[in-house]
């Protein structure tokens, strides 16, 4: 390990050692910090051993941030998850409703808990074989969570399938081979969107392009609207 | 080294930033030990103990297959007909070889500041001194970048490349007296094949030809030419690479690699940096190959989550599951997931190592 460089999975700047007190970028704990950067990001250990569903929820629940994007690209650039796996469809739902409520709005309780439930249910590759984007089921994940929407319900039902619906739309309108992350993006953007018009909820969307697309063989590149090239 | 022994190797000597570039000159040799000489280099160029080197040799007639995989029917047509099936490390097409043709090989370390960023320019600077004496027969050539250099609209000589880490392995054919016939009927190849003999009334042998691309390469890389040998190391390696790899059907044929050329592979993921509980699980499971008394018979690779894997290396199913599964830190003894997210003792760890040496001999 000695003379082994560690790069900041934040910022990809190299890390240092440091015995400062920090909090984890994650799960907000305040710790004796062993590798931190020069914008002093942190990593506490047991984010770093962090299974991702675990990371997705404590990281949903202490999370402060308003705008999707921003808090969808720091869960994503988390090691514990990949570039292409069906954690995108859960994490869609909990970030959306963890957004929700960190711009003023209510939350039934345990509402990112069973949204990460539901979506944990929707297997990978649904895409192409159902027609059914998990991260699009996400948004109709978020919409039925946060209206308690059931089967038997009328107008939240409604907008559960509205919301999936044009997630859906949007996210086939990307074309293939499917990128987790555009799918993602795609979903938040409609989420926004969704949420704006029927819900009067305003979320914070600034959004400067993916940062994932150097670690994508599969990437679209200038074929992608969410590429912003340099890699 | 068996029949490598024989051979004469020549070193070009520094005059440009390339410190040192082998050049190995082979007769005919059997297609296993021509391909695995090829591959040793390319694992020493890597460790740092052996120059950058070119391999200019001859095999008996063989089908050398990239990533195909042959049909039952196929091979027992090429059997019928006495010609040998290789794997070669570089994947891409499939080649043909026989006494009328000339096989080369590049081992590179492309670190070196001389060498293009662009993998085309790259590809082209090392192709371009065969495609030059190639063309000094008198014909044009046309060179797609990666695969095929083509005269009209056949192919006259053939590339495919490997990367280990940052070491390039540029493998070739040129088709200069081949059997064209056999080479183009037996329904192998994906594209027709000609001899330059056939396409140039211009003749050379394949002396002559090593002697003209030799020249080129020293002009190219502006080098001289001296003597050398192979290490104690190297061939050590290649009684390995040999044995575990290019005489065994499950690569030739299967396509499946050895993980470590017969050691024990250990492999250890950790979160990146390590936690305090993964650098104890390396601490252990280093102190648990010391204790088994195994070291020399062990290939330990550690490896850090989310930093990806350098190209070349095997990515065997312990470390997918460990990774997909997020048990980390890890412990995988020859492919199969041992650890996760339990530290062992290095007592238990050196059981472990001593059994497992006991079962892959």
């Amino acid at each position: 390990m000695e003379n082994e460089v560690f790069y900041c999975n934040i910022c990809n700047k190299v890390l240092h050692p440091t015995s400062e007190e920090l909090r984890c970028i994650y799960c907000k704990e305040v710790s004796v910090a062993d590798y931190t950067c020069d914008d002093h990001h942190f990593v506490c250990e047991n984010c770093r051993l962090a299974l991702p569903e675990e990371l997705v929820l404590k990281t949903c629940e202490r999370s402060e941030i308003k705008n999707p994007y921003e808090l969808a690209n720091l869960i994503m650039k988390h090691p514990a998850i990949p570039m292409h796996s069906p954690i995108h469809h859960y994490l869609v739902p909990a970030v959306l409703l963890t957004t929700i409520k960190n711009v003023g709005h209510e939350l039934p309780s345990r509402a990112i808990r069973i949204a990460i439930k539901r979506g944990k249910m929707i297997p990978y590759g649904t895409c192409g074989s159902w027609g059914i984007c998990g991260a699009g089921a996400g948004v109709g994940i978020a919409m039925s969570v946060l209206t308690g929407a059931t089967y038997k319900s009328d107008t939240e039902r409604t907008q559960s399938l509205d919301a999936s619906g044009e997630s859906l739309l949007s996210i086939s309108k990307l074309g293939g081979p499917r990128c987790c992350k555009a799918s993602v993006y795609a979903s938040l953007k409609s989420a926004v969107d969704f949420l704006e018009k029927n819900f009067q909820i305003k979320l914070p969307s600034n959004f400067d392009g993916c940062p994932f697309s150097s670690n994508n063989e599969e990437c679209k590149k200038d074929k992608c609207v969410y590429y912003k090239g340099g890699h | 080294m068996k029949n490598v022994k024989r051979i004469n190797v020549y070193i070009i000597r520094e005059v440009t930033k390339i410190k040192e570039l082998r050049i190995f000159i082979q007769d005919l040799v059997e297609p296993s030990l021509g391909w695995a000489l090829d591959e040793t280099i390319m694992l020493h160029v890597k460790g740092g103990d052996a120059p950058n080197t070119v391999h200019f040799w001859r095999s008996p007639p063989s089908i050398v297959l990239g990533n195909l995989r042959l049909n039952q029917d196929q091979m027992s047509f090429l059997k019928e007909k006495n010609v040998r099936i290789i794997r070669r490390v570089t994947d891409g097409p499939t080649f043909y070889a026989d006494e009328g043709s000339l096989l080369f090989g590049f081992i590179l370390d492309t670190r070196d500041p001389l060498f293009p960023r662009e993998l085309n320019d790259l590809y082209r600077l090392v192709y371009s001194p065969i495609i030059e004496t190639i063309e000094n027969f008198g014909v044009k050539c046309a060179f797609d970048n990666t695969s095929y250099l083509f005269v009209d609209d056949v192919v006259t000589s053939q590339v495919s490349q490997f990367w280990y880490y940052d070491i390039l392995v540029f493998q070739g054919v040129v088709y200069l007296d081949v059997d064209v016939d056999f080479a183009n009927s037996a329904g192998i190849l994906p594209k027709k094949v000609s001899s330059l003999t056939r396409l140039s009334s211009s003749k050379k042998t394949v002396r002559e030809f090593i002697e003209e691309a030799s020249s080129r390469i020293r002009e190219k890389f502006g080098a001289t030419l001296i003597e050398g040998s192979l290490t104690d190391l190297e061939n050590k390696t290649f009684e390995r690479v040999l044995k575990t790899k290019y005489q065994s059907p499950r690569w030739n044929l299967e396509f499946s690699p050895p993980l470590a050329y017969g050691k024990l592979l250990i492999e250890v993921l950790t979160a990146s940096p390590p936690t305090k509980m993964c650098s104890q699980i390396e601490k252990n499971v280093k102190e648990g190959i010391k204790m088994s008394g195994n070291e020399e018979e062990i290939e330990l690779r550690i490896w850090r989550r989310g930093r990806g894997l350098p190209p070349g290396v095997t990515v065997t199913n312990g470390l997918i599951e460990a990774a997909k599964k997020s048990q980390i830190p890890a412990v995988i003894v020859n492919g199969e997931l041992k650890y996760g997210r339990t530290v062992p003792t290095p007592e238990e760890f050196s059981n472990i190592v001593r059994e497992e040496i006991k079962r892959i001999k």
